[in-house]
């Protein structure tokens, strides 16, 4: 199925050498932290802490509308540290997802409303569905699915709540999204 | 007297009670039984003269009876008189019984004679019912036979009846048929009746219409008769007005030819617009075939694009130690000149350098002459071709231009002043010669319009005045025939109808003719109009097309000066907006002189 094409306007966008396309209705704090490999898509409204701590995406990620990448924090006996984030490639964020994942694999798929704990592991090729709430400190590990109810399916004995083309599928489609997500055409005089 | 016994008084008693009892034919004889059954009750009383009163007329038996009862009576006397003399009274019952036996033998033969007469009574009245039967079955008989006779005469007088009674249905049924018939033939005849008084109101109509007609014609006749010195002095002004409308039809003729002499020249002036027309239809069909071609080269090379971007992003990130933070890359692409930072003479400045140049050049020529009109396509591919090989020329040309300066901002500005001129000059033609395109069209059309409907008022001024000769000229006529025809009234009133009902005829067809060239009048303004229209929207197709190119190759030689910028490596010291300032001036450069070619 092919994706349609998403339209933005020139002057919301900002495309940087390396391909990445950021809006200029997000929230960046602290950019000179924010890592972004490059064809990444930041959509308006998302907000990205880099002043907390260093936010690093890997490739052909797409940070949807209205989410919220935080690092993560611990709290010590002393006080609070916030610790760097790592997201892999082909990842995608959905709208309105907070992610205060320590590390987030490649090829993930984040569903809308989804919430991430603190410090959370989450490996390559899993979904976390929309409006699951990832309590703190949890792994969810490859090719798992996490549901909105709270449980964790699949592995041993249930391999196929994640497709098993899980990788191949999210480089489609976070390239087909970003190929896709093209400037609206100037209107013929 | 003496009282007899009792006993012998019963058996007398019972003696003429058996007497009266075998004697009952009559009632005399009964009274008598009752008569002597009395003096039996008057035996305790004597009575003898009651009892002598009770006999009857009846000769012998009365006789005997009265008798009979003396003797009783004398009985009845002597017993209560005489008991001693047994010898008397011996002798006396003795005499008794003898008497009692004639009395005896004379009641027999009394009562043998009574039988007698009993059955002579009895042959008599059986004789009598003999007859009386004979009568009654006589009768019977009779009655039967008028039974019969009866019943016969019933039958026939009830098969009469039928026969009556079939009779009057039937003629009750002719009747009713009758008068059915009666009721239907009432009907038609009504029908009849109306239709025939209907007729007669519209033979009575027609009849007033043809007396008022009548009317008319004989009003006519006499005012026709009446007018002859009117029509002498009529006919003289009518042809003083004759030459002044002949006169007026040739001065019309003559317009006439003016305004069609006018109306081709149009026409010959709007088939050159035509003409124009397609030559730029077809100029816009090659340029849309371009543009095709052209697309489909950009999208090949946006793919080959993509992908040596894919290959260079998977190296650089492979090999690029230190990442570059957002904050950095917004930063790059916002900052236009970053020239100090590298003092060292690299592509990017070398082919900015050259790009300054040939502005230099193009902006000095625009000033010498301001009539740039460039708009042969061989000027433009010159152009072009020296805007692609300006990468490879580049190092030709720094050994020339090496003594120019190129410090920062100079190309933004050069450009500027190029645009600048541009604008003033050419896009001041431009428009010039558009608007007066556009206003030379208009103006024609204008004429075209104008001469149109000077040429049909003409033709109708031209028809009104033909039919007022043909008027003119038929009155003439009639009045020349009226002053030579004095006689025959008849044959004028005629003539007159006759003439009247072919001028209406010649009426009705000018009507229908005048109707249709108004209709086909309507037709050639609607396809004029039409025509206009569709010039116009040409025009501004032509106008939108020609935005479209300019924008195409804006676009295209954007993308092509950012392949050159990919293609060669990537540092941040040179100034790469100033290329591409360079190279949004170089299109804009070609753009107008495109636009040149098509204001040709």
């Amino acid at each position: 199925m092919e994706i349609a094409d998403t339209y933005y306007s020139k002057d919301e966008y900002v495309e940087t050498a390396s391909g990445n396309k950021v809006s200029r209705h997000t929230v960046l704090c602290g950019s000179q932290n924010i890592v972004l490999n490059g064809k990444v898509i930041v959509q308006s409204g998302a907000i990205i802490r880099g002043d907390l701590a260093n936010v690093r995406a890997g490739r052909y990620c797409v940070i949807s509308k209205d989410s919220v990448i935080r690092p993560p924090y611990k709290q010590f006996s002393k006080g609070i540290a916030f610790f760097p984030m790592h997201i892999g490639d082909h990842v995608f964020v959905g709208e309105g997802a907070v992610v205060s994942a320590a590390s987030v694999g490649s090829c993930v798929y984040i569903g809308k409303n989804a919430i991430i704990g603190r410090r959370c592991v989450i490996k390559d090729c899993c979904i976390i569905e929309d409006g699951a709430v990832l309590p703190p400190e949890t792994t969810v590990s490859s090719y798992m699915r996490y549901t909105a109810k709270g449980t964790i399916e699949g592995g041993q004995g249930n391999p196929y709540f994640v497709p098993a083309a899980m990788q191949d599928e999210m480089i489609k489609y976070t390239k087909a999204f970003y190929e896709h997500f093209v400037r609206t055409p100037a209107p013929a005089s | 007297m003496h009282k007899p016994k009792l006993g012998n008084a019963i058996t007398a008693a019972a003696i003429a009670s058996s007497i009266s009892t075998n004697n009952n034919s009559s009632s005399s004889k009964s009274k008598r039984a009752r008569q002597f059954s009395k003096p039996s009750s008057l035996i305790g009383g004597g009575g003898a003269a009651a009892s002598e009163s009770l006999y009857d007329h009846h000769s012998s038996l009365i006789g005997d009876s009265i008798d009979l009862e003396h003797y009783i009576s004398a009985m009845e006397a002597r017993r209560h008189d005489n008991e001693p003399d047994v010898w008397a009274q011996l002798q006396q019952k003795e005499s008794d019984i003898l008497l009692a036996a004639e009395l005896g033998k004379a009641l027999l033969e009394k009562n043998e004679e009574l039988v007698k007469q009993q059955e002579k009574l009895i042959e008599d009245y059986s004789a009598k019912i003999e007859k009386l039967e004979q009568e009654k079955h006589m009768l019977r008989q009779k009655l039967s036979i008028a039974e019969d006779e009866s019943d016969q005469r019933v039958l026939e007088l009830q098969s009469d009846l039928n026969e009556l009674k079939e009779k009057l249905q039937t003629q009750d049924t002719a009747i009713r048929q009758a008068e059915k018939e009666k009721t239907i033939l009432i009907d038609e005849l009504q029908h009849q009746n109306t239709r025939l008084t209907e007729q007669i109101q519209e033979a009575h109509a027609t009849e007033l219409k043809l007396s008022a007609q009548i009317q008319e014609l004989k009003d006519q006749y006499h005012y026709r008769n009446s007018s002859l010195q009117d029509h002498v002095n009529s006919l003289e002004s009518i042809k003083t007005e004759l030459n002044l409308t002949t006169g007026k039809r040739q001065e019309l003729e003559r317009r006439l030819q003016h305004a069609q002499d006018e109306k081709e020249s149009l026409t010959s002036s709007l088939e050159e617009a035509s003409d124009r027309i397609h030559m730029l239809e077809r100029h816009a069909r090659e340029q849309e075939t371009k543009l095709e071609t052209t697309l489909q080269a950009l999208e090949r090379s946006q793919r080959e694009n993509n992908v040596l971007s894919e290959r260079l992003g998977a190296d650089t990130s492979s090999s690029m130690p230190g990442k570059k933070s957002l904050q950095f890359e917004m930063e790059c692409d916002d900052d236009d000149g970053s020239y100090t930072e590298t003092g060292k003479p690299n592509h990017m400045w070398v082919e900015a350098r050259s790009v300054y140049i040939q502005l230099k050049s193009l902006v000095d020529s625009l000033k010498v002459s301001h009539d740039d009109d460039s708009g042969l396509n061989s000027d433009i591919s010159l152009e072009l071709e020296s805007m692609d090989n300006t990468i490879s020329s580049t190092e030709r040309n720094d050994g020339g231009h090496m003594a120019i300066e190129f410090r920062q901002g100079m190309l933004s500005s050069m450009s500027d002043e190029l645009t600048r001129l541009l604008l003033n000059l050419d896009a001041g033609n431009f428009k010039k010669m558009l608007d007066q395109t556009r206003n030379l069209v208009l103006e024609q059309e204008d004429e075209i319009k104008r001469s149109h409907q000077l040429i049909q008022q003409l033709e109708a001024k031209v028809t009104v005045t033909d039919v007022e000769l043909q008027n003119v000229k038929e009155e003439r006529d009639q009045a020349r025939g009226d002053l030579e025809d004095d006689t025959n009234r008849d044959e004028l009133l005629t003539k007159a109808q006759t003439e009247r009902d072919a001028a209406n005829g010649r009426r009705t067809k000018a009507e229908v003719e005048l109707a249709r060239t108004r209709v086909e009048l309507m037709q050639a303004n609607s396809q004029l109009l039409e025509s206009i229209q569709q010039k116009v929207e040409l025009s501004q197709q032509l106008e939108q097309w020609q935005m479209d190119m300019h924008e195409l190759i804006d676009e295209q030689m954007r993308s092509k000066l950012i392949n050159n910028r990919r293609a060669l490596p990537t540092e941040s010291s040179t100034p790469p907006p100033s290329s591409s300032a360079a190279a949004n001036l170089a299109k804009r450069v070609s753009s107008y002189k495109l636009w040149s070619l098509f204001q040709r």
